[in-house]
């Protein structure tokens, strides 16, 4: 049985709606080749990077579609998540101090540093009123 | 996915353990945070967080962790982790929430921590 090579996934900005997204997207790389537990790398950045969103991105409040799309191409998984929160660029923003002792530390920060050291690639651009973040990871990732 | 955390008390209070079973994510976190919040009504010496059924971390998880260990450490106490899978292993790794050694790859290395531990309040106590 073939399976498609891209899925699309809708969600709105409403953090319950991050459980469906990640039993749909595990459903969709498990049966492309990945593992359990290289998934999760996957399902922590995404969640990351969308619970960001819904978190900070909406000052006016609502309902707001957040969409996403998983493609399978030359062996990895490239996947692009589409907002129309207020412009952010995750890849822009610093990254915590994790050097800093105990009582200093603050757990902002956490989730952006999370989401970029479990993917190979991102890059971010702001095009028509829309965040889009794309994440690439190999299906099978290289030594690390 | 819900969490589910059980608490055990060993040692006569001097020990506190948490057992979540399940995902600590963004829908979740606050069901451990809440646990911790009332063993810190009356901390004890030490707690310990076992992940042994914890399969998912996220930044929320990490979080509760984070904060559990702050508020220990301001009381003269520590938090413990225990029983990390690899992927959760490599979250704690990445965050560097909680010192290394206060991270144990298995019940029988913590044991062996928490005995000296004892010895140490005993020969203290010069008992």
């Amino acid at each position: 049985m073939r399976h498609r090579k891209a899925r699309d996934f809708l969600l709105l900005n409403r953090l319950p709606d991050l459980d469906a997204l990640a039993d749909g997207l595990r459903d969709f790389c498990l049966r492309r080749g990945m593992t359990d537990e290289d998934f999760c790398d996957v399902r922590l950045a995404v969640e990351e990077a969308v619970s960001n969103t819904i978190r900070h991105g909406y000052a006016q409040g609502g309902l707001h579609p957040i969409r996403l799309r998983a493609v399978i191409k030359r062996g990895k998984l490239r996947l692009t998540i589409e907002d129309d929160a207020r412009a952010f660029d995750p890849l822009a923003a610093p990254l915590p101090d994790t050097s800093l002792p105990v009582e200093e530390k603050r757990p902002g920060g956490l989730g952006i540093l999370l989401l970029r050291s479990m993917v190979d690639r991102a890059e971010y651009r702001r095009r028509g009123g829309k965040n889009v973040l794309r994440l690439v990871r190999s299906l099978r990732p290289v030594s690390r | 996915m819900p969490l589910k955390v059980k608490v055990e008390t060993r040692a006569g209070g001097a020990y506190v353990i948490f057992h979540p079973e399940g995902s600590i994510d963004a829908n979740t976190y606050t069901i451990l945070g809440v646990e911790v919040d009332v063993v810190m009504k009356t901390p004890p010496n030490l707690i310990i967080f076992d992940l042994a059924d914890v399969h998912y971390v996220s930044s929320a998880g990490v979080g509760v962790v984070l904060n559990a260990e702050k508020q220990m450490k301001s009381k003269g106490g520590k938090a413990l982790l225990v029983n990390l899978k690899p992927q959760i292993q490599r979250v704690f790794d990445i965050v560097k929430a909680i010192p290394p050694g206060q991270i144990f790859q298995s019940v029988k290395e913590l044991d062996t921590y928490l005995a000296e531990m004892q010895r140490q309040v005993r020969e203290g106590s010069g008992g």
